[in-house]
């Protein structure tokens, strides 16, 4: 209905543009009566208006388009000549059409009066007329063979004498009497002369249906300076309001205000003229997937939702291309010949959704499908082929990273290329377009089940809101879309919280591990002895795609509306910049890029993954962790999630007290153990020196710490161990990092070693736990770990390696309940827990999802999937408290 | 930075310009040390006294920043820097923005202190020398001896060019 509502707008307002051109043409008609072209225009328009009217039902709009249609056939070819009185019928009928138009802009339907049904009379017979007189006496005979005889004949010769005959025999009264009154009509309808209503019966009520001039056909240009100078206006405003606030003049203030308010609203609504639909460019998307389809010789069937989501229309201009190459891709590629499809019992016809929406001041367009997906092994291989990536580095990628290499240049996978599209050619341009209107790419893709191009834009390139910070003297600005959240910290809470490993400083917020980029070093600007942060630190926590992270500016002034300039091409390739924008003073401050500086962030990741090569097991676990590596003696690495670690500290050697035959030391006001890695691990004592780092861990309420050497480094990458090499109490696998191979505690187990007590909460001491744990995780590193702390929690474990082998030991087994991994192969932990929900026997089983992450769309799934709880895989309290709960109704159960 | 050179040196040489015949080029000069620079009169849009730089941190070390120039902004090109003239600079006088090159973009082009605008007959027009002291003759079109000096003048297009864009990221 909407998108009816659509057309028959966009088909009035061509209507009505058309029509004026249809007076101005007739006019010109009437001195030169022998211009085809002119007819052949005339005709089409009319014709346009004719077959839409059908389409929409509007039988008397139709019925006078079809006559007049009818009447300029003849004069286009040629059987009938040009004269007033043929012209007069026409303009009447435009005028016609003109009030029946006018009336279904007001109410949407056609007028409701019998003048029309006269007309339409009037006109037939008129077109009947004109015919027969110039018909070779026979008259009534229509025959086309024969008029057609006549016309070409008579029609050179004789042609203009007829039109001069006609001229000069009186016209039909009716007709006569018409004339003059439909041009007064005309120049009347203006002033809305209703005389001329009365006097003329059978012309048009023009007075009660006018066709209203609503839209207006304005140069882009114009509507690009107006945008600049409501940009520049704002700006002015900004200036204004910064005056105001130092005079702190109330009167002046409140005028400020108030001018404030109707910037605002100017700038909105100018912005708003510049807005089009995206419908504009999906319309054009069912004819192009069919054509692709057929060439493909796929069946696929498009769904078009959100078309009236709005754009800038800049942005809608730049974003055809790349939508038309996704779909091909789609089509191409994606969606699988129909006895494929059936095969894998999806149905013949594949479904692809272009689907745009309004998201947090974003745009978000999606290109889905339902067809054979990306396997992220095959781009593995293929950049492996092409020689993008080295084996070490792609062992290195997760699924998700793997999937997009599809962007980087002279990516190809398609194994044939066909006349459509080569997969890839041209993926990389596809993001180049997005990244450059300031949006980002994201992809899904799950074997089997199709792909998911997510594509998030601004709404307008032009005037964005932005938070201005300050970092060495200079303002930059920082679009708020990238915003999360701004965190001061205290002097005390840097102390406590931040911790410098390597090169790299991380923040604990709410018990994530965020990565700190301090601006100054992100811009190369030496950092001053003074600057260090004496009076704590401010953070902006910012997302830039896949990962948040912490931004650390000097200090954090307002939000503002800022006005966007390009760089010039000097600067344009910094990436870690933006544009440029106006302040309020008339001083330029830079914008910075988010993207840009993570991007230069990764690079220097990307150098540690150059370094890191990492022996793995097929399968490949794909979650990234931060891992910290340090040494007990030199040349022996031993690595752990950072996230598990609380604090790390050094402290002198001489601080270490023997106490009842346990190591401690004197830890902000309590005596803390610390743990000899040597006493438990075969490995070569601590060396003696000054100072010792520690590994602190806070764990059931307590802190326990290890003793180290050297704390050497911190990778973010994924964890992928080899198991087999060093199986040993304490160790969960190994793995080569940074040619150096590296042992992953396993930290619950060497603390259990050390103290048996440390994880038996008094208040559980009585309860005996004793249940067995089905675990389903497909990373052996996780699956070792998650063991280690259940099965230390007395539990008895049964693993899995991934879903679909949980799913076969659950119903084989006798599980009291599941912990599941989400992202696994074969089975994935929404499926697995889909599947047990819609299982009689099985639906009562209570459900642990774990994760390395904790993102809150996950969280929403899985609770509505039916998992019971939702837990990170690295924190053990947590998880044990969850098991512990969801055991405890059973246990009473079993008491009662 | 703020602080105008209200008094720009005019220098007399304007016995030059009465020789002024329908084959003299019309230049626009300008002072950095005791180096004396001219563009051709075309090349130059305006000259602006004192703009704010607002520096670019991880820019080429050519640029000196970008200015507002009412509303428009642009890459300010520190003219020393570009063409390797080695000079003691006092960030305190500041500079004199000359800008130049296409309306589309046009770039600011920090020089010290403004001269005249000078006619020279295109006879005295010559070459560039192979060797200019202290100047890179990259960036030189032609050179005029004029009485007692020499009048550098400039390629504004190369002065314009983009130095090749390798990411300065690092």
């Amino acid at each position: 209905m909407v998108m009816e509502d659509d057309i028959l707008k966009d088909f009035l307002a061509e209507s009505k543009e058309n029509l004026e051109l249809l007076d101005q043409q007739f006019v010109e008609l009437e001195q030169e009566p022998d211009n085809e072209e002119l007819i052949k225009s005339i005709f089409r328009t009319i014709h346009t208006i004719k077959g839409t009217s059908g389409f929409f039902g509007f039988t008397t709009l139709e019925g006078i388009a079809h006559f007049a249609e009818d009447i300029l056939s003849k004069l286009r070819d040629g059987i009938v000549p040009v004269n007033e009185e043929i012209t007069t019928m026409l303009l009447q009928s435009v005028d016609y059409i003109k009030a029946i138009l006018g009336s279904l802009e007001q109410t949407g339907k056609e007028p409701d009066d019998m003048v029309y049904l006269d007309f339409i009379v009037d006109l037939r017979n008129f077109a009947e007329k004109i015919t027969k007189d110039v018909q070779t006496p026979t008259g009534e005979n229509e025959d086309a063979k024969e008029s057609g005889d006549e016309e070409s004949t008579p029609e050179q010769g004789e042609g203009k004498v007829e039109g001069r005959t006609s001229k000069k025999e009186p016209p039909p009264t009716e007709i006569s009497d018409k004339l003059p009154e439909a041009q007064a009509g005309r120049a009347a309808k203006k002033e809305h002369d209703k005389k001329s209503k009365k006097k003329t019966p059978s012309a048009p009520p023009v007075g009660a249906h006018q066709l209203t001039e609503t839209h207006v056909r304005i140069d882009v240009h114009l509507l690009d300076q107006l945008m600049t100078l409501a940009g520049e206006l704002v700006l002015s405003r900004n200036r204004l309001t910064q005056i105001a606030g130092q005079l702190n003049n109330p009167d002046l203030m409140t005028a400020n205000q108030r001018m404030s308010l109707v910037v605002t609203e100017l700038q909105e609504q100018i912005m708003k003229t510049r807005m089009q639909p995206i419908g504009n460019v999906f319309n054009k998307f069912p004819r192009i997937v069919r054509d692709l389809a057929r060439a493909a010789e796929k069946q696929v069937q498009l769904r078009i939702e959100g078309a009236e989501t709005e754009l800038d229309r800049s942005i809608i201009e730049s974003i055809k291309d790349p939508l038309t190459h996704m779909v091909r891709n789609s089509i191409d590629h994606g969606i699988e010949l129909p006895d494929i499809r059936i095969q894998r019992d999806k149905p013949a016809a594949g479904i692809l959704v272009m689907r745009a929406y309004h998201e947090g001041g974003q745009v978000i367009i999606e290109i889905q499908d339902d067809g054979a997906g990306i396997d992220p092994e095959k781009l593995k291989n293929k950049a492996l082929e092409k020689g993008i990536l080295t084996e070490d580095q792609l062992n290195s990628l997760s699924d998700r990273e793997a999937l997009m290499l599809i962007f980087q240049p002279g990516f190809s996978t398609a194994e044939k290329v066909t006349n459509i599209s080569g997969r890839g050619v041209g993926m990389d341009v596809v993001k180049t377009n997005i990244e450059k209107l300031g949006g980002t790419v994201e992809l899904q893709s799950e074997v089997g089940h199709g792909t998911t191009v997510k594509i998030k834009i601004p709404l307008t390139l032009a005037i964005i809101p932005a938070l201005i910070v300050h970092s060495a003297d200079q303002r930059y600005a920082i679009p708020q879309v990238n915003l999360v959240e701004l965190v001061h910290l205290t002097k005390e809470a840097v102390e406590k919280d931040v911790q410098v490993i390597g090169d790299s400083e991380f923040y604990r917020l709410r018990g994530e591990i965020l990565p700190l980029i301090r601006l100054r070093k992100a811009l190369k600007i030496p950092e001053v002895a003074s600057d260090k942060h004496e009076e704590g630190m401010n953070v902006v926590v910012l997302n830039a795609g896949d990962r948040p992270f912490g931004l650390v500016v000097d200090s954090i002034s307002d939000s503002e509306e800022i006005v966007v300039k390009p760089l010039g091409q000097h600067l344009k390739h910094i990436r870690t910049f933006a544009g440029t924008t106006l302040m309020g003073d008339g001083r330029v401050a830079l914008i910075l890029d988010v993207m840009g500086i993570t991007s230069s962030m990764s690079m220097a990741r990307e150098e540690h993954l150059q370094k890191a090569s990492l022996v793995t097991e097929k399968g490949a676990g794909e979650e990234r962790q931060f891992l910290l590596l340090c040494t007990v003696a030199d040349d022996e690495f031993f690595a752990l999630p950072l996230a598990l670690v609380n604090r790390l500290d050094k402290i002198s050697a001489s601080s270490i007290e023997l106490v009842g035959g346990k190591e401690v030391v004197q830890y902000r006001g309590h005596s803390m153990q610390v743990i000899r890695l040597e006493n438990y691990l075969p490995i070569s004592p601590l060396p003696e020196q000054e100072d010792y780092h520690l590994i602190v861990f806070h764990m059931n309420g307590k802190d326990i710490a290890f003793v180290v050497s050297r704390i050497e480094d911190s990778l973010d990458m994924a964890i992928e161990v080899e198991e087999h090499t060093f199986k040993q109490e304490g160790i969960l696998g190994s793995a080569i990092i940074k040619d150096k191979t590296t042992l992953f505690l396993d930290i619950y187990q060497i603390i259990q070693m050390h103290d048996p007590d440390f994880f038996v909460l008094p208040e559980r001491e009585d309860t005996v736990e004793s249940a067995r744990i089905l675990l389903a995780e497909d990373s052996t590193f996780y699956r070792n770990l998650l063991t280690s702390y259940l099965s230390s929690a007395g539990y008895e474990v049964v693993v899995a390696e991934d879903g679909q082998r949980a799913w076969e030991l659950i119903q084989e087994e006798d599980i009291d309940l599941l912990v599941t991994d989400i992202e696994m192969p074969n089975m994935d932990g929404f499926e697995l827990t889909k599947n047990i929900r819609a299982n009689e026997q099985l639906k009562d089983m209570p459900i642990i999802a774990v994760t390395s992450l904790s993102g809150e769309e996950d969280k929403r799934k899985g609770l509505e999937a039916g998992v019971n709880d939702y837990q990170p895989k690295l924190d053990r309290d947590q998880v044990l408290t969850a098991v512990h709960n969801l055991l405890a109704p059973e246990r009473l159960e079993m008491a009662a | 930075m703020t602080k105008d050179n209200n008094n720009v040196p005019v220098k007399a040489e304007n016995e030059l310009a009465e020789s002024r015949n329908e084959n003299a080029a019309q230049f626009v000069t300008f002072y950095f040390g005791k180096h004396f620079f001219g563009l051709p009169i075309d090349d130059v849009i305006e000259i602006n006294r004192a703009l704010d730089v607002t520096p670019v941190p991880l820019a080429p070390s050519y640029v000196a920043g970008v200015v507002n120039l009412r509303g428009q902004i642009l890459t300010a090109i520190d003219l020393a820097n570009r063409i390797g003239l080695n000079i003691e600079k006092n960030e305190e006088d500041g500079f004199n923005n000359v800008i130049m090159g296409d309306r589309e973009e046009p770039v600011s082009l920090l020089v010290q202190s403004i001269g005249d605008v000078m006619s020279v007959p295109s006879s005295q027009i010559e070459p560039t020398p192979e060797l200019i002291e202290g100047v890179d003759v990259k960036y030189v079109s032609h050179v005029c001896k004029l009485p007692g000096q020499l009048l550098i003048i400039l390629n504004s297009n190369a002065l314009e060019q983009a130095e090749n864009v390798n990411d300065s990221q690092g």
